[in-house]
């Protein structure tokens, strides 16, 4: 219940500013009389993807050897199969423009569906050997089908596993229940993390030139973003030296996130531009400050940057043209 | 909290909710903007990203002041003591200054040096009386969770933030915890703050951060009194173990089925009470402890394999959200007794993306291991919250 809200509503009401409706429906929202569940509904849906696909992992583990891989591989696949039936039946027509919503239960049932098929796929490579040494395939295929998925059906939770399945294709991991990155975000990981973010926010990029799901242009430039900045700093940081090519391809790239995010007005790009730029200056003010062995002075040195990262941040703000 | 910024924050939540009108269609532009000028706030709050990067910048800095004093030659406990109350007392400083100044109230600094000034303030008393009296260590937690009390309350009554709140009265609820007769004391203490918290969540004197404080307090004293009637908890000695010098001794047994009652009626009551009062943050409550108690049902009775008790489970609350979606969708109106599966006023675009967030951080595939290494079985599959991806 919101009482300012609720006497606001009354008062714009006999002032003639609102109208009935909606003064109406708006005032019993704001008195509690009309809530809605919505977050809730998606939490539990998410919660019931999140148990079932494990469940189904656990199954298999325990059982490949009693029941036998072409039960499982059926099995799994019958339900992958089911939920993509139910996502057809209930899908909006295709347009390359935002789709109609089909319910607030949709993404979750095509992302089971997705998580599914992608185990079975996983589970039949591994059981029948089908691509040999070329196993980790199996992984762009999830990623091909889920970018058609999300592109097909308007979601960007499907574009987001096709993302980060093709980013597991080139040994880049993204999962926090792992608590890994990939091997160490060491050599080829790292490489790949760059060159798939670099891939990514470019795809972005051209999705908006062609005027082709606009919309899913956040996904792919903050994922793309998140891996090459990532890979980036992760660079910085594993080097010894100070001064690094690493720091170099640092400063260059954010600097060129916060130029073109300012100029665009886009405050999460920007930030993160702006986050990882600062970061990698502190590695470079602890290597300088190290050898110095000034620790007070090091302190100072941070307080004072970030007071004037934070001056800057300010300035920014007063002049881009977002909220 | 002053007067001028209570008036002030009523003004923001009725802009606020006008700003979700307009989003949603329900007004004009115009029609916001005239409400915006009938309830007028001087001051500027930037999008939650501006907030957070000021918020982290300016706790670098907390953290950058404290470090150099601390190591600019600071001798002995009680000099790092004075450090942290120095650092601490500048921190209230900055806060008062930046909750008084139209153009910085609400950019995220005054968050930032508010939760520090706590911190730091409670950390500050544990070193000075860990200098006065060096044998007393221990009562130093006591006295830490004393102060964060204390501190912490004290800055959400004045500056009217639920996460101190929140941490007020999670201090509070250690410091009693950790005495004689702990379990007793914690849930007398949350059956007393949960019925003053809830007589004052829709009260119309109070500014709307001290009613989301009042909120935050109700929704701690549910699960402080959820933690302390447990099963679990009341079997291991959970709260009891907090004290120095427990003696484990075995459970009347009564008691243990006193506590077996409580598990599976508390959710059930918690849930009940939100549906029949419409408050989504009881539901949410309830349903999260509703989990607890599932978790601990399972935890001493094998229901059947771990797949089996995760797959059902999935399945379950899959089908329940489908059914309840699609019950409320079907109502008159799409609402059934002052529910609706509709968004209101809340950014659909936005949740849509933002839902992205968990099921890229948890349901990811693993990563395959790198090309030229060659063949190594047991890498990259699919799978949420843990699922192996050998088979």
């Amino acid at each position: 219940m919101q009482p300012e809200v609720a006497d606001a509503v009354s008062s714009l009401r006999a002032k003639g500013v609102l109208g009935d409706p909606p003064a109406s429906y708006l005032l019993r929202v704001a008195q509690g009389e009309l809530v809605s569940v919505r977050l809730e509904i998606r939490a539990l849906l998410y919660l019931g993807v999140l148990l079932l696909t494990t469940g189904v992992g656990l199954f298999v583990k325990e059982n490949h050897d009693r029941i036998g891989p072409s039960a499982i591989a059926s099995g799994i696949g019958l339900a992958a199969a089911l939920c993509f039936l139910w996502v057809i039946r209930r899908a909006a027509p295709f347009t390359w423009g935002r789709a109609a919503e089909s319910g607030v239960a949709f993404d979750y049932v095509l992302l089971l569906g997705l998580l599914l098929g992608a185990g079975d796929l996983a589970y039949v490579e591994v059981q029948f050997r089908l691509l040999g040494a070329s196993w980790p395939y199996h992984l762009l295929l999830v990623a091909v089908l889920s970018a058609a998925a999300a592109f097909r059906w308007d979601s960007p939770v499907a574009l987001s596993l096709a993302l980060s399945s093709f980013a597991a294709w080139r040994g880049v991991s993204v999962t926090l229940l792992t608590g890994r990155n990939g091997p160490g975000w060491s050599g080829q990981t790292r490489e790949n993390a760059i060159v798939c973010g670099f891939f990514f926010v470019l795809a972005g990029v051209l999705l908006v030139r062609a005027r082709r799901k606009v919309h899913f242009e956040q996904v792919f430039v903050n994922f793309g973003l998140v891996l090459l900045l990532g890979g980036l700093l992760s660079g910085v940081y594993g080097n010894r030296h100070p001064f690094s090519w690493w720091l170099l391809a640092l400063a260059v790239v954010s600097a060129a996130v916060i130029a073109v995010s300012f100029r665009a007005s886009r405050t999460l790009y920007f930030a993160e531009g702006f986050v990882a730029a600062y970061l990698g200056f502190l590695r470079l003010l602890w290597g300088l400050f190290e050898s110095l062995k000034m620790g007070t002075a090091f302190f100072f040195v941070v307080a004072a940057s970030a007071a004037g990262v934070l001056g800057l941040i300010v300035a920014a703000h007063r002049r881009m043209k977002a909220p | 909290m002053r007067a001028g910024i209570a008036a002030l924050e009523r003004s923001a939540l009725v802009r606020e909710a006008a700003e979700g009108w307009r989003r949603a269609g329900v007004v004009d532009d115009r029609t916001a903007k005239a409400i915006r000028d009938e309830f007028a706030d001087p001051r500027y709050r930037p999008s939650w990203i501006w907030r957070a990067l000021t918020f982290l910048l300016v706790t670098i800095i907390v953290l950058a002041v404290l470090l150099a004093l601390a190591v600019s030659g600071v001798r002995g406990t009680g000099g790092i003591a004075f450090v942290f109350f120095l650092v601490g007392g500048a921190c209230v400083v900055a806060t008062e200054l930046q909750e008084s100044s139209p153009a910085f109230a609400r950019r995220g600094g005054a968050g930032a040096t508010g939760f520090w000034s706590g911190l730091l303030l409670a950390l500050a008393a544990c070193l000075f009386f860990q200098t006065l009296f060096p044998q007393r260590s221990d009562a130093l937690v006591d006295l830490g969770f004393a102060v964060s009390a204390l501190v912490f309350g004290m800055a959400s009554w004045r500056w009217g933030s639920a996460v101190f709140a929140l941490v007020s009265m999670a201090s509070l609820v250690f410091l009693v915890a950790r005495q004689p007769f702990g379990r007793t004391s914690v849930l007398a203490l949350s059956l007393a703050l949960g019925a003053l918290a809830r007589r004052r969540i829709d009260d119309p004197s109070l500014p709307p951060p001290h009613r989301e404080s009042a909120a935050t307090i109700l929704v701690a004293s549910l699960a402080a009194l959820y933690a302390a009637a447990n099963y679990w908890s009341v079997e291991s000695w959970r709260i009891e173990r907090l004290r120095a010098g427990f003696d484990w001794s075995p459970r009347p047994v009564s008691l243990l089925v006193l506590s077996a009652a409580a598990t599976v009626l508390l959710p059930v009551a918690v849930l009940a009470w939100g549906i029949r009062t419409r408050r989504v943050f009881l539901i949410d409550t309830g349903t999260l402890l509703l989990i607890l108690s599932a978790a601990t049902l399972r935890h001493y009775v094998h229901l059947g394999p771990l797949w089996a008790v995760l797959g059902v489970a999935g399945a379950v609350l899959l089908v329940a959200a489908l059914a309840l979606e699609r019950w409320l969708s079907r109502g008159p109106e799409k609402e059934r007794h002052g529910f609706t599966a509709e968004p209101l006023f809340s950014d659909e675009t936005k949740m849509r993306l933002l839902q992205a967030i968990p099921v890229v951080t948890t349901l990811s595939p693993s990563s395959a291991p790198a090309p030229e290494r060659g063949f190594t079985p047991g890498g990259g599959s699919f799978g949420g919250g843990g699922a192996s991806d050998r088979f």
